[in-house]
């Protein structure tokens, strides 16, 4: 029977060449489609997995003023007692502020490093120092490296690039913005862009302390209880933090849903284009497909009669119908899947993502690399190319099923009068 | 007498736009078991629906068509298919094989469906291959084959079940005359060794002087039966 299946194919080499063209592409587009919007989310949420937050909430002033400490980029003073508001939202698991300076550093005040204030009850567990395998480990801990205490006085965690730049260890001191800080750990951070992040970590106090505007922050991290609690929080948090509209301040509210919008606009669209086509493309082959097994049917009339004089039941008669239209979406499929896995593949790796510059503000002279990329990966396209696979074999075993239903329903005589 | 196959007040109504046509009206038939017997006809004259009727492809309006002590109107489409596969061997005017398929694939049809195992499907093919004379283009595609030699192939299609009832619509109506002859010595050859009974249309009036019995259809009555 499969061999019929596949001779009958190869007989009409050009028909079945074209419906498998057609079935490829269809796949293809649809497969690259779901990944690549896979990857994408996958990017979007990895800054915010690394920081554990689902909000980061910001105000963005029009102007850059400038100064010898200054808050980092174009971010505005948060006052501080808004986080305790915050935190007391229903469905807020928990929140915390980080202040993130740039700061003149070295002995001459001559150089400029990115410096993040960070509160110790929060530091592990929320923010640009988080501890785990997806964001920060000390690699000194073994010999005393430790994480800020709150009682600590002018200490710093210093990151593992910036620390070997300047040969920083344990116990090194450090000047910034004219002060001495010792260094009490040293951070390794996992690949990928991180929220706030900056070259160095004091305590929140000291941080404050430098910038003189009393008991601010500049960014808020809210980890919410579940996705439902965010969409709420984000509403009421525009009536805590107020901004100066008249000023051209603008209040962030930034979440792995909104931020692929703010630096991948234009692939958005692309995106959200490439899957109405992908889905009319998959119904116009669909028909097509129809289209062509069923003249196929009418095109072997009196090959199907012939076939049932000879003693074949009508069910065999369909079997064989459906097999043929089934290879066709199958050999399509696999060919389209893989095709457009490899395109997911070629774009996510060719095309890169930076982290909005209110959430990640490295200045323009920053010596250590500063985390900004965005991880595309392609983990969870898995599924969606199964998915897209299953689309295209539906779509030759549902014609297949259609023309096998109208050839087995062939009465014998009749089929066998057609030229 | 037992008669191999009987038809009874047969009438086979077709409706085309509104309009009836009477193919087959009132017919009454007996064929002896092994006989050989010639429906001729004008055309149009309901010959290729009295065997389809025989043949099981189709069913009657009314009356009964009885062949090898089966009702075929009773029985279900399945097991009309399997009274096809096991008792008839079908021959057609324009052969009908499949273009794709050797002589040989093309004989192994019917088995195709069934789980029948490659090589004894194959055996059998050979031998009636052999009987039709043409085990050496065995290999051979239709397409390279002369119409006579493609109407060998497919009468050994229809003798691979060893069918008791051969019925063969018009199967000189695409030679010409020589070849035709050829292609009925096989047939009356095949009739003698195998003892089948045989139910073939024909338009060629010569061959209706040859033939033992003779059917005659006039608007799908039974004008002449001679014997
Ligand atoms: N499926 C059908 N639908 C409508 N009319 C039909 C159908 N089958 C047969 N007929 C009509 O029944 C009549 C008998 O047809 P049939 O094919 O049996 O004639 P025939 O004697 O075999 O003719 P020919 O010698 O041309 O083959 C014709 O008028 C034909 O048009
Ligand atoms: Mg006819």
């Amino acid at each position: 029977m499969l061999q019929y299946a596949l001779k009958e194919l190869t007989r009409r080499k050009s028909r079945s060449l074209l419906v498998i063209f057609g079935i490829v592409i269809c796949t293809a587009l649809l497969a690259s489609a779901l990944c690549i919007s896979q990857a994408m989310r996958n990017a979007a949420s990895q800054p915010f997995q690394s920081a554990n937050a689902d909000i980061i909430i910001q105000r963005e002033l029009a102007e850059c003023p400038f100064a010898l400490v200054k808050h980092a980029g174009k971010l505005g003073a948060i006052p501080e007692e808004s986080i305790q508001q915050i935190r007391e939202l229903p469905g807020v698991d928990m929140a915390a502020g980080v202040l993130e300076l740039w700061v003149t550093s070295g002995p001459d005040e001559t150089d400029r490093a990115v410096v993040t204030g960070v509160d110790p009850d929060y530091q592990h567990k929320l923010g640009p120092t988080k501890q785990g395998e997806d964001c920060c480990t000390l690699t000194d801990h073994e010999i005393g490296g430790r994480y800020l205490y709150v009682t600590d006085d002018h200490t710093c965690l210093v990151e593992e690039p910036y620390a070997k730049k300047h040969g920083l260890k344990l116990g090194s001191t450090l000047l910034l913005g004219g002060e001495e800080f010792t260094v009490v750990g040293t951070l390794r951070a996992a690949e990928g862009a991180r929220i706030a992040a900056g070259e160095i970590y004091v305590t929140l106090r000291d941080a404050q302390a430098m910038l003189g505007e009393g008991e601010v922050v500049n960014a808020v991290l809210v980890r919410a209880e579940n996705q439902k609690a965010a969409a709420e929080i984000e509403k009421k948090v525009r009536e805590i933090v107020k901004v100066d509209t008249d000023q051209g301040e603008r209040l962030a509210l930034t979440t792995d849903s909104n931020v692929m919008s703010s630096v991948a606009g234009v692939a958005i669209l692309a995106q959200s284009a490439n899957r109405w086509m992908a889905g009319l493309v998959v119904l116009v082959v669909f028909l097509l497909v129809v289209k062509s097994s069923l003249s196929s049917v009418s095109e072997r009339m009196r090959e199907i009669g012939t076939m049932k004089a000879l003693g074949w039941r009508d069910r065999h008669v369909a079997r064989l119908l459906a097999l043929e239209s089934g290879l066709v979406g199958l050999i399509g499929g696999l060919i389209g899947t893989g095709a457009g896995y490899g395109a997911a593949l070629g774009y996510t790796s060719s095309t890169t993502l930076r982290l909005p510059a209110l959430l990640n503000s490295y200045p323009a002279c920053a010596k250590t690399p500063p985390p900004l990329d965005m991880q595309f990966s392609l983990a969870g396209c898995g599924p969606l190319v199964v998915g897209a696979f299953l689309v295209a074999l539906s779509i030759g075993v549902l014609s297949g099923y259609l023309a096998a239903r109208r050839a087995g329903k062939l009465p014998p005589a009749e089929a066998l009068r057609r030229v | 007498m037992d008669y191999h196959v009987e038809l009874k007040r047969v009438t086979r109504v077709f409706a085309k736009n509104g309009e009836q046509i009477r193919a087959l009206d009132g017919v009454d038939l007996a064929v002896a078991r092994g006989s050989w017997t010639v429906v001729v006809g004008l055309s149009g004259s309901g010959k290729s629906t009295m065997l389809s009727l025989i043949g099981g492809l189709d069913r009657a309006t009314e009356g009964e068509v009885w062949v090898a002590g089966n009702d075929l109107g009773k029985l279900s489409s399945d097991a009309l298919a399997d009274f096809r596969r096991e008792k008839v061997g079908f021959v057609f005017q324009s052969f009908n094989l499949v273009p794709t398929f050797t002589a040989l694939e093309n004989v192994c049809l019917p088995f195709v469906p069934y789980k029948v195992a490659r090589a004894q499907a194959e055996k059998k093919a050979l031998e009636v291959l052999e009987q039709v004379g043409m085990l050496a283009r065995a290999n051979h595609l239709p397409g390279e084959l002369s119409g006579g030699e493609q109407q060998r192939v497919a009468i050994a299609r229809a003798l691979v079940n060893d069918p008791e009832l051969l019925l063969a619509d018009e199967p000189t109506g695409e030679l010409d005359t020589r070849t035709g002859e050829k292609v009925l010595e096989l047939l009356s050859k095949l009739h003698r060794e195998r003892g089948m009974t045989i139910v073939m249309t024909s338009h060629d009036p010569r061959i209706a002087e040859q033939a033992p019995a003779v059917v005659r259809l006039e608007d799908g009555r039974v004008v002449a039966h001679a014997t």
